[in-house]
């Protein structure tokens, strides 16, 4: 018994993970219809420069908050140079260039920071409680506390507030927002710093865990893109929850069904989503539904 | 008379540099070599060995170069291609490295895959392929097969051998448990392991192994530590390595504790890991640590780090592990030109019969040397434990004796 | 009727020259060149599925892995003549890629691209994992081909094969697309609804553009085995297939030639960002990828052949030339 809590909460914790990317895959879906194959690596990039203002002195706080600030103007401006001139073009043409973008920002990290593992300083001290007598890290707790932070704090805005209505309108009817005067490039401007922003919290809360080097984010934006599409595409909440289950999922059929070990793991959640989207074949969960921001 | 004299001693001398240079890519004042590395993609860790070596050449250029069998300094251009760890672009950089860019000799290169896939155009085409990035035992034996081709690092699987042989005196009765990465070498290791744990009373009792790009392997250690295993063999790099450390230490678990010579970096994976969390690690190293505190006065090292930090590309890091295996690649062949007059043939025959030389980098005690049957330039290894944060010495130099066939 | 003497006559024109040239150019630049012609007949089965059909796939990486396999498995482990394997690869990536497509293709847009997803990632892991098939982590040597006459090099042999399937496959495929097939997929990829209204069957048509994509891949798969010598996992990552989509696109992915312009940059863009500053191949790379996106969206071929349309005024007759938005989501 102890055990299988032990690998739940292990779940749990790589869940998170996911789910602190995925909900800024899932806003900038949402918010602008592209799915952001970058994301990772923009997070990566973020990270990076809180570890140099770090290395150059800038206490752990200072440092997150101005790259914050930063990766949030450096998102908006890679939707102005580079998406806005091809969102309207075909879907395929977006999806390219978000890949190229991968490719140019990862290359871009391991060139100027190199490959060797660094530590990065966790907000909180790594400290260990006992929930009965299984050890749980205090990052993990602390990365689920964000999480449910920040979906909150979307929820708030996306739900609560006027700019939250234009952008979800935005979102769901360009044509129509249009017409009642909403500037829907400001919202796909907005989304993408949001999501920036969002990456930066997702990489600054990662690497305490995982250590930082350019290979950080690969893997995790693959279970994140699943955990998504397991909770309702364009649904950050959903997405949220969806990726702590793809975690839990993982590690569990990594633990019990010893065939498939560690190294197979990631195919149970994308099998599991492939097979309930067969059955769905409309592609939707009723369950998403209730859940909508 | 004179006349007579001076044009035979010019169309001589012209006839002697015409043919004493029959060979590609050397000169009197020049040789140029090249290798294909993953420079960018997962893999490029690996391009931290192009780096050492290139720093050491610039090194020996900056002191007029390294001085052949034949009395002249030459000067070594060092040409590398990215090849993104893909063999078919690594395959069309050796050839164009080969027939285009006319090199001397093929040096290094990233990866066991690549290397095997390199080899019979290199040897077809008479180009010496040396001191592989491959520590797998092929390139030490099958020199019959692909005269051209030599290794350079203890194999993984000498270094498996040793560690079993190991537990057989001390802990006979094992229990095993592995983390394994899934990469080339990871499964040679692995292997190799399980291959010598054949007629002891040593059993592996339970086997994780998992993607180089996963994110976390913090739930696998949890695993392996709820099996009866009592020795933990952790066959992993970088970050993973990293995290297996500090889980382990975490949870509480530590028993008899060997990480393989890839992750035992101090600064790469124990740093950041907490050094205190592998205390009473064991390893087997041939290449000293360059960020263990043990060498933090060693005149050699400090010379390696001057190297490194005024000639190494940006950013190279002289606490990474994979810079000084490039560093003793590169001095390797230094030695061996040394030796050598300009043309491939006498670099292979003393290549083949290298005599038991010191390099940058080695343990002390630690040789180069290869001659007969013996085609592994490493053939020993220093047993280490780690004490306070340093890798200290257990027992003596191990030795494998290369076999006759 | 003169149009296509012109063709024609270019086209032989072309093959001759191109036969010369190998006679000139060095090993290393045929191997290149050899390169390219397989590359682009990995891309021709992507722009089928993709440019044509509408339908995007991430699941390159598993055929061309599945022709790759098969070729070294048989040769290299039961010693069977190179030649046979490369028919019975395409037959396997047909019949595969038919059976993957009865399930997949119910789904749509992003959900596609995520069961396509689900096969692209296991491809690496499985392949690993399949060691005593597969030989695992280490991958299989194969040796390369030889020639079987005195006046040929082994690489200019291996060239000629290589031309000689892409060119098989192209007319192919050319004619395929060419008939009611090609008009089919085409009203498939521009309104689902309003083609199965029209007696598209939908089914059919998604799955044989899926099958003859999927042979497309396993083909290349085999000749890449025959040319670089070793098969092993981490070559049919994931990212091998979103590198096939970029080239396809970038070339153009609606059209047939484009298939051909994709080859050329898969192969020389690696090559030329190396001269430039080998540390940054990937940077380059990346940014390459993006700056023509943002600039030429349509890919080379659909750019050009817009730019050559507007400036003659006049419509060529068949509709490959003629870039269409593709649309991924429904």
């Amino acid at each position: 018994m102890q055990f299988f809590a032990q690998q739940l909460l292990e779940g749990l914790a790589v869940g998170s993970i996911y789910a602190s990317l995925g909900l800024a895959l899932s806003l900038i879906y949402r918010m602008t219809g592209v799915a952001n194959f970058a994301q990772g690596e923009m997070a990566l990039l973020s990270t990076y420069a809180v570890w140099q203002l770090i290395t150059w002195g800038l206490s752990l706080w200072i440092a997150i908050l101005v790259v914050l600030v930063g990766s949030m103007v450096a998102g908006a401006l890679v939707w102005r140079v580079v998406i806005k001139p091809v969102q309207r073009a075909e879907h395929l043409t977006v999806v390219i260039v978000t890949f190229g973008l991968y490719l140019a920002f990862n290359n871009l990290a391991g060139f100027t920071w190199g490959f060797l593992t660094r530590p990065f300083p966790s907000i909180t001290a790594r400290t260990l409680f006992r929930v009965g007598s299984v050890p749980f890290s205090s990052s993990v707790a602390l990365s689920i506390f964000v999480l449910i932070a920040e979906c909150a704090i979307l929820f708030v805005i996306l739900k609560g507030t006027r700019i939250g209505l234009a952008i979800r309108a935005a979102a769901e009817n360009p044509e129509s927002s249009l017409l009642v005067g909403i500037d829907i490039n400001r919202m796909y401007m907005a989304g993408w710093a949001l999501a920036a922003g969002l990456g930066t919290v997702s990489g600054v809360l990662v690497a305490p865990r995982v250590f930082l080097d350019p290979t950080m984010m690969i893997s995790i934006i693959i279970s994140a893109f699943a955990g998504i599409v397991l909770g309702g595409i364009g649904n950050p909440l959903g997405a949220a929850i969806g990726c702590i289950c793809v975690g839990v999922i993982e590690i569990l059929s990594g633990t019990y069904i010893s065939w498939i070990g560690a190294d197979l793991r990631i195919l149970v959640p994308l099998t599991l989503i492939v097979f309930v989207l067969l059955i769905r074949p409309a592609g939707l969960f009723a369950v998403e539904d209730a859940l909508r921001v | 008379m004179v006349q007579k004299l001076a044009s035979l001693v010019f169309a001589s001398t012209l006839i002697l540099m015409g043919s004493a240079h029959a060979d590609p890519g050397i000169s009197d004042t020049q040789i140029v070599i090249g290798g294909t590395y993953p420079l960018s993609g997962p893999a490029s860790f690996v391009s931290a060995v192009a780096h050492g070596s290139e720093a050491y050449f610039k090194y020996i250029n900056s002191q007029g170069g390294v001085q052949m069998a034949d009395g002249k300094k030459r000067k070594i251009e060092f040409k590398t291609y990215d090849d993104g760890y893909q063999t078919a672009r690594a395959m069309g950089n050796v050839q164009r490295l080969v027939l285009q860019d006319n090199i001397f000799l093929n040096f290094s290169n990233g990866g066991t895959p690549l290397n095997l896939a390199i080899r019979p155009f290199l040897n077809e085409n008479k180009v010496p392929q040396l001191f592989v990035f491959a520590p797998v035992a092929t390139f030490g034996s099958d020199y019959a097969k692909y005269p051209w081709s030599i290794g350079w690092y203890l194999t993984y699987n000498t270094e498996a051998e040793i560690y079993v042989d190991v537990l057989r005196r001390e802990h006979p009765h094992a229990r095993v448990a592995i983390l394994a990465v899934s990469s080339d070498a990871g499964r040679e290791f692995v292997n190799a392991f399980e291959a010598a744990l054949k007629g002891t009373d040593i059993k592996v009792v339970a086997k994780r192994t998992f993607d180089v790009t996963a994110a976390s392997v913090e739930a696998d250690v949890v695993e392996l530590s709820h099996s009866d295993a009592d020795v933990f063999v952790n066959v992993s790099t970088g970050r993973s390595a990293a995290q297996a450390v500090r889980k382990s230490g975490e949870i509480g678990w530590k028993p008899l504790r060997i990480i393989w010579s890839q992750g035992s970096s101090i600064a790469a994976v124990l740093q950041p890991a907490g050094i205190e969390n592998a205390e009473g690690s064991y390893t087997l190293a041939f290449l000293k640590d360059p960020s263990d505190p043990r060498w933090a006065n060693d005149s050699e090292i400090e010379l390696y780090k001057k190297i490194i930090r005024q000639y190494g590309p940006n950013p190279t890091n002289p606490d990474d592990t994979f810079v000084l295996q490039g560093v003793a690649q590169a001095a390797t062949l230094e030695a061996v030109l040394k030796r050598a007059n300009p043309t491939r043939e006498s670099v292979m025959k003393q290549v083949r019969n290298i005599p038991p030389t010191e390099v940058m980098g080695l343990l002390p005690g630690i040789h180069i040397q290869t001659g007969g049957v013996n085609q592994e330039p490493i053939r020993s290894g220093q047993l280490m434990q780690l004490v306070n944060g340093r890798w200290n010495s257990v027992g003596n130099l191990i030795t494998i004796k290369a076999e006759s066939k | 009727m003169t149009n296509r003497l012109v063709g024609a006559t270019i086209a032989v024109f072309g093959l001759l020259a191109i036969v010369g040239l190998v006679f000139v150019l060095s090993e290393y630049q045929i191997y290149q060149l050899t390169m390219v012609v397989i590359f682009a007949i990995v891309i021709l089965g992507t722009n089928i599925l993709t440019g044509f059909t509408g339908q995007l796939s991430l699941a390159t990486n598993a055929f061309v892995a599945v022709g790759s396999y098969i070729a070294a498995i048989l040769v290299a482990d039961y010693g069977w003549p190179w030649y046979t394997t490369i028919p019975i690869a395409s037959l396997a990536g047909f019949f595969l890629g038919w059976g993957f497509s009865l399930p997949a293709l119910r789904l749509k847009g992003l959900y596609l691209a995520t069961a396509t997803l689900a096969l692209s990632v296991a491809v690496v892991p499985v392949l690993k994992r399949a060691d005593p098939i597969t030989h695992g982590a280490s991958g299989i040597l194969v040796p390369r081909p030889e020639s079987p006459v005195a006046w040929l090099e082994g690489y200019q042999w291996r060239f000629f094969v290589a031309l000689a399937v892409a060119l098989v496959v192209f007319v192919l495929v050319r004619n395929l697309l060419n008939g009611h097939v090609g008009r089919a997929l085409i009203a498939i990829r521009d309104n689902e609804i309003v083609a199965s209204i029209e007696g598209v069957n939908l089914a059919n048509y998604k799955g044989l553009a899926f099958a003859v994509s999927s042979a497309l891949s396993a083909v290349t798969g085999a000749l890449l085995c025959f040319n670089v010598g070793i098969v092993e996992p981490s070559a049919f990552s994931l990212d091998f297939s979103v590198m096939m989509i970029a080239a396809s696109v970038l070339g153009g992915a609606s059209t047939v030639f484009g298939a051909v312009v994709g080859g050329v940059i898969s192969v020389y863009l690696p090559t030329l960002a190396n001269d430039f500053n080998q540390a940054l191949v990937g940077l380059i790379y990346g940014m390459t990828i993006v700056i023509f996106m943002v600039w030429m969206p349509q890919g080379i071929v659909g750019t050009l052949t817009d730019i050559f349309q507007r400036r003659s005024k006049k419509r060529s007759g068949s509709d490959l030339a003629i870039p269409v938005p593709v649309r991924l989501y429904p």
